[in-house]
C-alpha cells in the first residue's frame, strides 16, 4: 500500500511537472514550428504572382526552418483562398499571398467572414504600377492627346481594363473623377485579352501592368503612355508617370504577404524576417531578375503595415465616389 | 541556315534532353489518365523547377507532359467515359460507347493514331505559318468570337443525335449554369442564393466529372443492383461473355478501319489547328467541332454516338491538333491563347526568354530546338502510347463491380485536388444528380457541356460588343467575319434537316 501510494505521489507530482513546464513555453512568446508552411494564392496557377510565390518558396525554405508548399485556391473568385487562411489554425502556417483587390476591395464590397483589419500584412514584397497603352499607330500617343480627345468627345474611346473595380480599373476611375473626362470602360478576362484587342485594333485604350507589355513596347507595337505611380516604371524608363503630366493621380498596388490577424505577432514578426531573408539571397534575386518579379526591394512588417493602410483609404475614397454616382 | 538547324539539333537530341522527353511523356501519359489531374496541373507544379534546368531538358520536359496528356486524357475517356481532362470530353462520347461494345483496344488505338496525326499537323503549321497564321487570329474581337461561338453552338446542338430542340434545350441549361457566379461586366455575383463558395461559379472539372462520370458510374451501378435483385440469369450470362470472351487479338485496329478513319482525322487535325491558333476558344470547342463536321462529312453518321471510330478519331485529333498551334499567337505576339500557352510563357519567362515577336529573333537556337523537340516527342508519344495500351485496354475490362468505387473514388479525389475545394465536391455531386436525370429523360448530354464551356465566353464577347457598340444590336452583323459564320451556320444547318428528311 505504502509503495502504490509513493508511485502515484510521483506520478502526480509528475504530471504537475508536465503542465508547469507546457505553461512554461506557452508563456514565452509562441514561436514558428516545423510543420510545413502554405502560402495561399487566390489566383489560379501560372500567374506572375504565382512566379513570386514560388521564389518564396524555393527561397525561403531553408531561412523558416520548414518547407513552403504554393496552394493556388482561385475558387470564388479568390474569396475561397481568403477563407481557407481565415479559419485556418492560427499558428502561423497557413498564409496569404495576394494584391489589394482581394483583401481590401472585396472585402469593401461583398459580404465576408473578415474585415479588411483582419488581415495582417507582414511582407511588401513589390509595388505594381498600372500603366495605359495603346497600339503604336493610334492617333493618340500621350497622356494629353488622351484627355484633349476625351474631353472633345466623351463616351468615344473604348478603353479595356480586366475586372471592374481591379487594380487596373480603379485607377481609370479616379483619373476620370480628377479630369472629368468619360470613356467607355469594357471588361476584359484579362491582361492578356486587353492585349489583343488593342493589337488588333478593337478598342482605343487598355491598362496593364508594366511586365507583361514590355516585349510589346519595345518592338515597338503598342506605345505606354502613362504610369499611375509615384515614380516611372523600372522596365518602362521613358514612360512618364501621370503626375509629371500634371494629374495629381498615382495608385500603385502593392503585392503583400499576409497573417490573418489571430496569428500571434511574435509568429508574424519571425515569418516576415525569414521571408525576407530568403528574399535578399542572390538565388532569389536573379530569379526575380529573369521572371521581371520586382522583388529588389521587399520590405518588413511596417512598410508593408503603412502600405496597406494608404492604400485602404484610398480605395474607401474611389469606391465612396463611385457608388456616389 | 544550316549551321542553325544542325547547332539546333545538337541541343534537341542531346541523350538527356531526350531523357526528358520520355519522362515528361510517360508523366503526361499517366496524369492525363487520372480524372481531374491534367497535364496543365503538372506543368504549373514543375515551373519553379525550370529555373534547374538547361532550358532545352526544361522544355522536353513540359513538351513532353503536355503532349502526354493530351492523349492521356483520352485513355480515361475511352475506359471509364470519364474525361481526364476537358479536351477529351467529345471523345468520351464514342470511346466509351466503343469500350461497351467490347472494342476498347480499337478506341484506343485509333485515338493514339489520330491524337499523334492531328498534333503533329499543327507543329508542323506552327513551325511554317506561325506568323500568317496569328495575324488572322487578331482580326478576332469581341464581335467575331460572339458570332464563333454561335455559330459552335448551333452546331453541336443541333448535330447532337439529331434531336435539335433537345440539343438546344440542353445546351441552354449548360450556359445557365456557366452564368452562376460573379457578372462579367459589372463584377456583381448572381444566381448563387446566397452560397459565398458559388460567388466564383461552378467549376469546369467537377461539372464535366459529374456529368459524364457521375452520371454513369450510378447508371451502372443501378443495372448491377437490378440484376441482383431480377436474377435474370440471360443477363449475367451476357455481362459474363462480354467479361470472359474479351479477346485481345480480336480488338486489334485493322488497316482498313485505321483508314477509313483517316478522313475523320485529317478533319480534326484541320479545325483544331485552326481553333488552337484562336486566342481562348480552346481544345473543347476544337474537339466537339471536329466531331460535328466529321459527322456531317462522314459515310457512316448514324454511328456518332454509338462507338464509332471516327468520332473517337475527330474528336481526338482535333483536340490534340491544338497543342502546337495554340503556341502561335503566343510566339508572334506574346499572347497566350490557351492555359497551357499560358504556362508555357511563365516558363520563357522563367528562362530569361520573353514571349513575343523578338522570341524568336533572340533565341533562335532553343526555338528551333523546340520545334525539333515538338516533332520528337509526337514519336516519343506514339511509342510509349503503343507500349502501354495493352495495359490500359485490360483495365478497361474489369469487373463493373470494381471499376465503380474506383472511378467514384478517383472523381472525387481528382475534383478535390484540381483546385483543393471541397465546394466543387459537392458540384461535382449536383452535376452527377443532373446528368442521371437528363439520362433518363434521354437528352443529349453533349451540348450541356459545350454549352457551359464556351457559355461565358460568347456571354462576355456578347456583352463587351454591346458595350463597344453602344447598345446597337445590328454591331453584331457589322463584320464580314461575323456574318461568314452566320452564314455558314444557317447553310449546315439546312443541309442538315435536308438530309434528315431525304432518309425519311
Amino acid at each position: 500500500m505504502q509503495i502504490k501510494r509513493a508511485k502515484i505521489a510521483t506520478a502526480v507530482s509528475a504530471a504537475f511537472l508536465t503542465c508547469a513546464a507546457g505553461l512554461a513555453t506557452a508563456d514565452s512568446s509562441p514561436s514558428l514550428g516545423n510543420d510545413p508552411i502554405r502560402i495561399v494564392m487566390p489566383y489560379g496557377a501560372g500567374g506572375s504572382t504565382d512566379i513570386t510565390a514560388r521564389i518564396i518558396a524555393a527561397n525561403a525554405a531553408e531561412h523558416c526552418g520548414t518547407r513552403i508548399d504554393v496552394v493556388s485556391m482561385p475558387g470564388a473568385g479568390g474569396m475561397e483562398g481568403l477563407q481557407f487562411v481565415a479559419d485556418a489554425t492560427p499558428n502561423g502556417h497557413t498564409i496569404l499571398m495576394a494584391d489589394y483587390s482581394a483583401t481590401i476591395t472585396q472585402t469593401l464590397t461583398e459580404e465576408t467572414d473578415w474585415e479588411v483589419e483582419d488581415w495582417s500584412p507582414i511582407v511588401h514584397l513589390t509595388d505594381w504600377k498600372p500603366t495605359v497603352y495603346v497600339k503604336a499607330d493610334h492617333e493618340i500617343q500621350s497622356i494629353e492627346e488622351w484627355i484633349e480627345l476625351a474631353e472633345a468627345q466623351p463616351n468615344s474611346l473604348v478603353f479595356g481594363h480586366a475586372d471592374p473595380l481591379s487594380l487596373v480599373h480603379l485607377p481609370l476611375v479616379m483619373l476620370e473623377m480628377e479630369t472629368g473626362i468619360q470613356n467607355v470602360h469594357l471588361p476584359t478576362t484579362g491582361g492578356g485579352e486587353t492585349r489583343t484587342m488593342i493589337l488588333g485594333g478593337h478598342i482605343d485604350l487598355g491598362m496593364t501592368l508594366p511586365p507583361s507589355i514590355v516585349s510589346n513596347v519595345n518592338s515597338g507595337e503598342v506605345t505606354a503612355i502613362g504610369v499611375f505611380a509615384e515614380e516611372r516604371s523600372d522596365v518602362l524608363p521613358d514612360v512618364p508617370t501621370f503626375k509629371e503630366a500634371g494629374y495629381d493621380v498615382s495608385f500603385e498596388a502593392p503585392l503583400l504577404v499576409y497573417t490573418y490577424s489571430s496569428v500571434p505577432e511574435s509568429i508574424q514578426q519571425e515569418l516576415s524576417e525569414c521571408i525576407m531573408k530568403g528574399l535578399e539571397t542572390d538565388t532569389a534575386q536573379t530569379m526575380s531578375a529573369q521572371a521581371s518579379a520586382g522583388l529588389n526591394n521587399v520590405q518588413g512588417l511596417e512598410s508593408a503595415q503603412a502600405i496597406y493602410r494608404d492604400t485602404t483609404a484610398r480605395v474607401s475614397e474611389v469606391l465612396a465616389a463611385i457608388n456616389e454616382e | 541556315m544550316l549551321d542553325l538547324i544542325i547547332q539546333a539539333s545538337q541541343l534537341a537530341f542531346h541523350p538527356y534532353v531526350l531523357m526528358y522527353v520520355f519522362l515528361g511523356v510517360l508523366l503526361g501519359i499517366t496524369l492525363g489518365a487520372i480524372p481531374g489531374l491534367s497535364g496543365d496541373m503538372a506543368i504549373a507544379l514543375l515551373l519553379p523547377f525550370v529555373f534547374f534546368l538547361e532550358p532545352a531538358m526544361a522544355m522536353g520536359l513540359l513538351v513532353g507532359i503536355y503532349k502526354g496528356g493530351l492523349f492521356g486524357g483520352s485513355i480515361s475517356a475511352i475506359s471509364f467515359g470519364v474525361p481526364g481532362t476537358p479536351g477529351a470530353a467529345a471523345t468520351s462520347i464514342d470511346g466509351y460507347q466503343a469500350k461497351l461494345k467490347g472494342k476498347p483496344s480499337k478506341a484506343l488505338h485509333t485515338a493514339l493514331y489520330s491524337s499523334v496525326i492531328g498534333d503533329t499537323t499543327s507543329d508542323l503549321v506552327l513551325i511554317f505559318i506561325a506568323v500568317p497564321l496569328a495575324a488572322i487570329a487578331l482580326t478576332f474581337g469581341p464581335i467575331e468570337f460572339f458570332a464563333l461561338y454561335a455559330f459552335s453552338l448551333i452546331l453541336i446542338a443541333a448535330l447532337s443525335q439529331g434531336v435539335v430542340a433537345k440539343g438546344l434545350a440542353v445546351a441552354a441549361i449548360g450556359i445557365l449554369l456557366a452564368m452562376i457566379g460573379r457578372d462579367p461586366i459589372t463584377g456583381a455575383v448572381r444566381m448563387t442564393f446566397g452560397i459565398p463558395g458559388l460567388a466564383g461559379g461552378l467549376s469546369l472539372i467537377p461539372v464535366l466529372i459529374g456529368i459524364f462520370a457521375i452520371s454513369e458510374v450510378v447508371f451502372q451501378g443501378a443495372k448491377l443492383w437490378r440484376r441482383k435483385v431480377d436474377k435474370i440469369m440471360d443477363d449475367v450470362a451476357n455481362q459474363a461473355s462480354l467479361l470472359q470472351g474479351y479477346d485481345i487479338s480480336k480488338d486489334k485496329l485493322t488497316w482498313a478501319e485505321f483508314k477509313f478513319t483517316l478522313k475523320a482525322t485529317y478533319i480534326g487535325a484541320a479545325v483544331g489547328t485552326f481553333i488552337g491558333a484562336l486566342p481562348g476558344a480552346g481544345q473543347s470547342l476544337a474537339a466537339f467541332m471536329s466531331y460535328g463536321l466529321a459527322q456531317r462529312f462522314s459515310k457512316r453518321p448514324e454511328d456518332f454516338g454509338k462507338g464509332s471510330l471516327e468520332g473517337i478519331a475527330s474528336a481526338e485529333s482535333g483536340n490534340s491538333a491544338t497543342a502546337g498551334s495554340t503556341f502561335i499567337p503566343l510566339f508572334a505576339f506574346g499572347i497566350p491563347g490557351s492555359a497551357t500557352a499560358a504556362l508555357f510563357g511563365a516558363a520563357f519567362i522563367l528562362m530569361g526568354m520573353t514571349p513575343g515577336p523578338s522570341l524568336l529573333s533572340d533565341n533562335t537556337e532553343i526555338i528551333y530546338a523546340l520545334f525539333f523537340t515538338l516533332i520528337f516527342a509526337n514519336l516519343v508519344n506514339l511509342v510509349l502510347g503503343k507500349l502501354l495500351l495493352p495495359y490500359y485496354s485490360r483495365i478497361a475490362m474489369i469487373q463493373p463491380g470494381y471499376m465503380i468505387p474506383a472511378v467514384f473514388i478517383l472523381a472525387i479525389i481528382g475534383t478535390y485536388a484540381a483546385n483543393n475545394s471541397t465546394m466543387d465536391v459537392w458540384v461535382l455531386l449536383f452535376a452527377g444528380l443532373l446528368g442521371i436525370t437528363l439520362k433518363l429523360l434521354s437528352f443529349p448530354l453533349a451540348p450541356l457541356v459545350l454549352g457551359f464551356i464556351i457559355g461565358p465566353g460568347a456571354e462576355r464577347a456578347l456583352r463587351q460588343s454591346m458595350i463597344m457598340g453602344g447598345g446597337d444590336w445590328w454591331v453584331l452583323v457589322k463584320s464580314p467575319i461575323a456574318i461568314g459564320f452566320y452564314i455558314a451556320a444557317f447553310v449546315l444547318i439546312l443541309l442538315f434537316t435536308l438530309a434528315l428528311r431525304a432518309k425519311k
